[in-house]
């Protein structure tokens, strides 16, 4: 079934260039291999099964912290991203463009004890980012991470607000209707930050390594974090140039 | 070696207000921060202030000492210390710094201000931040967002 961002605040949507998303993947390959001192053969294999490189689920995940600060020091994923799904990007955060400084990596080996919990993003961030989840391997079933759609993450909202004890019934909305995402590799799943997502175990015979990164207009409303810290600016118009260059001189003077 | 005015920051007690961040910095977490940046970029401290509310708001007395300082660099622990009372970062104070220093860096939020371009980079995201904070806790951008969602909820 085809989703639609506007009604169902989520959507899985085509690389607009899938070459440079073959090479962005290659970089994350080749960036991995290189911590691991191994030696790469195929892409798609390398990935599938990194988890055959760690012996205990500690070691994964300090690969993963070690890699997400090699992929933030070298490679721009902000900029290329963006650009890989522009069509897409564009009509939702328009053409004054902030992104996240650093893009998070999350691996999630077969059977890794530690899923990500439910949780929603918004608030704390602001109700207006786009989150671009964006694998680098096929994910389906349990590989994948769930969403519950905007009608869902509503319901156990309020299921929250008047039950606020009740875990299993909140649990049970959760079961219900939580979707995971079918995501192949040349694809990313765009979802709004009030969706409620997460992941559970992986229960397939090969490892997800994801990366996931958020976009916002730069004059849409601030969440709690600290846009200085969080956000770096990705484009501007020429109009906002003009504008941002009048106040500059008229606040300093 | 360069030497440099470090600012420490006295957060206000209670939980600090970012999510997914247990407790604000120390004064000691602080300086030993300011001092590690330092010690990577050749430079050292000077002298420390801290930096608290009243000292900012008041102003005079942190832009004497600004002036009478013999630095060549100021380091912030964070821009918070540039925050008037009405919320807003001191776009002016921060324009003055420029004036007075070559260095300005701020450890928490990595910025570095080098040159004029780095200032007007910075300068520029700090005046939308401003813009948008002070539209956000409007009444009447309340009301119109308010308006908005009901107009799209009947659509």
């Amino acid at each position: 079934m085809k989703h639609s961002f506007q009604t169902d605040g989520f959507e899985i949507v085509q690389a607009d260039d899938l070459s440079a998303l073959t090479h962005l993947r290659k970089q994350v390959r080749d960036l991995s291999f290189k911590l691991l001192g191994k030696t790469p053969s195929e892409v798609d294999r390398d990935l599938n099964f990194l988890h055959e490189c760690f012996e205990s689920p500690e070691a994964a995940n300090k690969f993963r912290l070690k890699l997400t600060t090699n992929i933030s020091e070298q490679i721009d994923s902000g900029q290329l991203i963006y650009e890989i799904f522009k069509s897409h990007l564009e009509p939702l955060v328009g053409f004054d463009v902030l992104v996240q400084q650093t893009p998070n990596i999350v691996f999630q080996p077969p059977e890794y004890p530690v899923p990500t919990e439910l949780h929603r993003d918004a608030p704390a961030n602001s109700p207006y980012e786009v989150i671009v989840w964006l694998p680098f391997v096929d994910c389906f079933q349990t590989k994948s991470m769930y969403v519950l759609n905007r009608h869902y993450s509503q319901k156990a909202i309020e299921y929250f607000s008047s039950h606020p004890n009740d875990k299993k019934g909140f649990d049970e909305i959760l079961l219900e209707h939580a979707e995971l995402m079918e995501v192949p590799f040349g694809s990313a799943l765009l979802f709004w930050s009030g969706l409620f997502h997460g992941s559970i175990i992986n229960k397939e015979n090969e490892s997800r390594l994801s990366l996931n990164i958020r976009y916002k207009n730069l004059f849409s409303p601030l969440g709690l974090k600290d846009p200085l810290r969080y956000f770096k600016i990705l484009k501007t118009s020429p109009l906002t140039n003009l504008g941002l260059d009048f106040q500059l001189r008229e606040q300093l003077e | 070696m360069k030497q440099y005015l470090g600012v420490l920051h006295k957060f206000s007690e209670g939980p600090y207000p970012e999510p997914g961040i247990k407790r604000a910095p120390t004064l000691e977490d602080q300086k030993k921060a300011l001092n590690i940046f330092l010690r990577n970029c050749n430079g050292q401290l000077l002298k420390e202030l801290v930096l608290d509310d009243e000292l900012i708001t008041s102003q005079s007395g942190f832009d004497n000492i600004v002036r009478n300082s013999m630095s060549d660099g100021i380091i912030f622990f964070s821009i918070e210390s540039l925050r008037k009372a009405n919320a807003l970062i001191d776009i002016k104070l921060l324009g003055r710094l420029h004036k007075t220093f070559d260095n300005i860096f701020m450890i928490l939020e990595s910025i570095s201000i080098t040159s004029r371009f780095e200032f007007e980079a910075i300068a520029s995201r700090i005046i939308v931040n401003n813009e948008c904070a002070q539209r956000d806790s409007s009444e009447n951008w309340r009301h119109l967002i308010q308006k908005l969602a009901v107009s799209l909820d009947t659509k």
